[in-house]
């Protein structure tokens, strides 16, 4: 592909992106933003950066750094999406259903959001 | 126009090797940058609603504007490339130059995002709600500064390679058979624009 016709469709991409900001997407609207951001990404790396046409080795470092990342971020967003409310220390069993049951009204969990509604913030460990 | 070095068999090998250097720095460079977009995506699924008003409060036209800065930068980096492969010099620094400006408007607008929000009493580690700040707040604004901090970094580095590789090409220093120096140097630069991509979708637009 020609470098002005990359650039042109990147633009066009980015365009979509800064459109879509301003419709009401609500739970869509991070993965929208990503999608288009990953097209984005494979236009500048296979295009510009001509992966596609580098050596094995090079595409390999390429590869395992894009694995890297995904891994790291994968892991690291399994962490708090499936926390459940930490016990409370010291004050026995009842207190800690009681503790639950006043986190499960709305304040965390998950299972308890109906979608649509916002997420409330979670507790952070 | 000059020999390779002694500890390569031939020139192709050369710029073989320094390619595979590029691209194995520039996997580096993504997972420096890596850390700090787990760091995101951990705080965000922790603290959304925080995150949500964050990006809400970005300087959302600054950013998109330096979107469009970076788009438009690579794509003339990708031309000058290409003109130095087809000897055409003139025209190559003409598009080198034309990068350069564009990168140095990055900055420009990037110190006029910074300024607006310091102004409004938001800095590193001290969002805008002052003492009583949730932490959500205080890891979202951080993480922006730090995150673009460390871009604008890589964005003056950028400038500074590809100057320099400009001169060695007025200097007739980098002709065509030598292209490859232009081509890592265009490398980075695309790199930096690679991960602007996705700090402006995180930080701006959701």
């Amino acid at each position: 592909m020609h470098p002005l016709l990359a650039g042109g469709v990147l633009v066009v991409l980015a365009a979509l992106s800064f459109g879509a900001s301003f419709v009401p997407l609500r739970d869509w609207a991070l993965p929208v933003a990503l999608l288009v951001a990953s097209a984005k990404a494979a236009i500048v790396v296979l295009v510009f950066m001509g992966l596609g046409r580098a050596s094995a080795s090079a595409q390999l470092a390429a590869l395992a750094a894009l694995l890297m990342l995904l891994l790291l971020v994968g892991l690291m967003l399994a962490d708090p999406l499936t926390r459940e409310p930490a016990p409370v220390l010291g004050v026995g069993e009842e207190a800690t259903m009681r503790a639950r049951a006043l986190l499960d009204s709305g304040h965390g969990n998950r299972s308890t959001r109906r979608p649509g509604e916002p997420r409330p913030d979670r507790a952070v460990r | 126009m000059t020999a390779p070095s002694r500890h390569f068999e031939s020139g192709v090998q050369q710029a073989h090797a320094a390619r595979l250097g590029m691209w194995v720095f520039l996997s580096s460079e993504l997972l420096l940058f890596a850390g700090l977009f787990a760091l995101y995506a951990a705080s965000r699924a922790a603290t959304p609603a925080a995150f949500h008003a964050g990006v809400a409060h970005a300087q959302k036209w600054l950013g998109s504007a330096n979107t469009l800065v970076l788009l438009l930068s690579s794509t003339l980096a990708a031309l000058a490339v290409r003109a130095l492969e087809h000897e055409r010099r003139r025209l190559c620094l003409l598009a080198l130059g034309a990068t350069l400006l564009l990168a140095a408007t990055f900055l420009v607008i990037k110190a006029a995002e910074y300024w607006l929000h310091f102004r409004e009493g938001i800095f590193p580690g001290r969002p805008l709600d002052g003492r009583s700040a949730e932490l959500g707040s205080t890891l979202f604004w951080t993480l922006y500064f730090v995150s673009t901090g460390l871009h604008a970094l890589h964005v003056l580095v950028g400038i500074l390679v590809l100057g320099m590789t400009a001169h060695g090409i007025l200097r007739l220093r980098i002709g065509a058979e030598r292209a490859y120096v232009l081509e890592n140097a265009t490398l980075y630069w695309h790199l930096v624009d690679l991960v602007w991509i996705f700090l402006w979708p995180l930080y701006y637009l959701t």
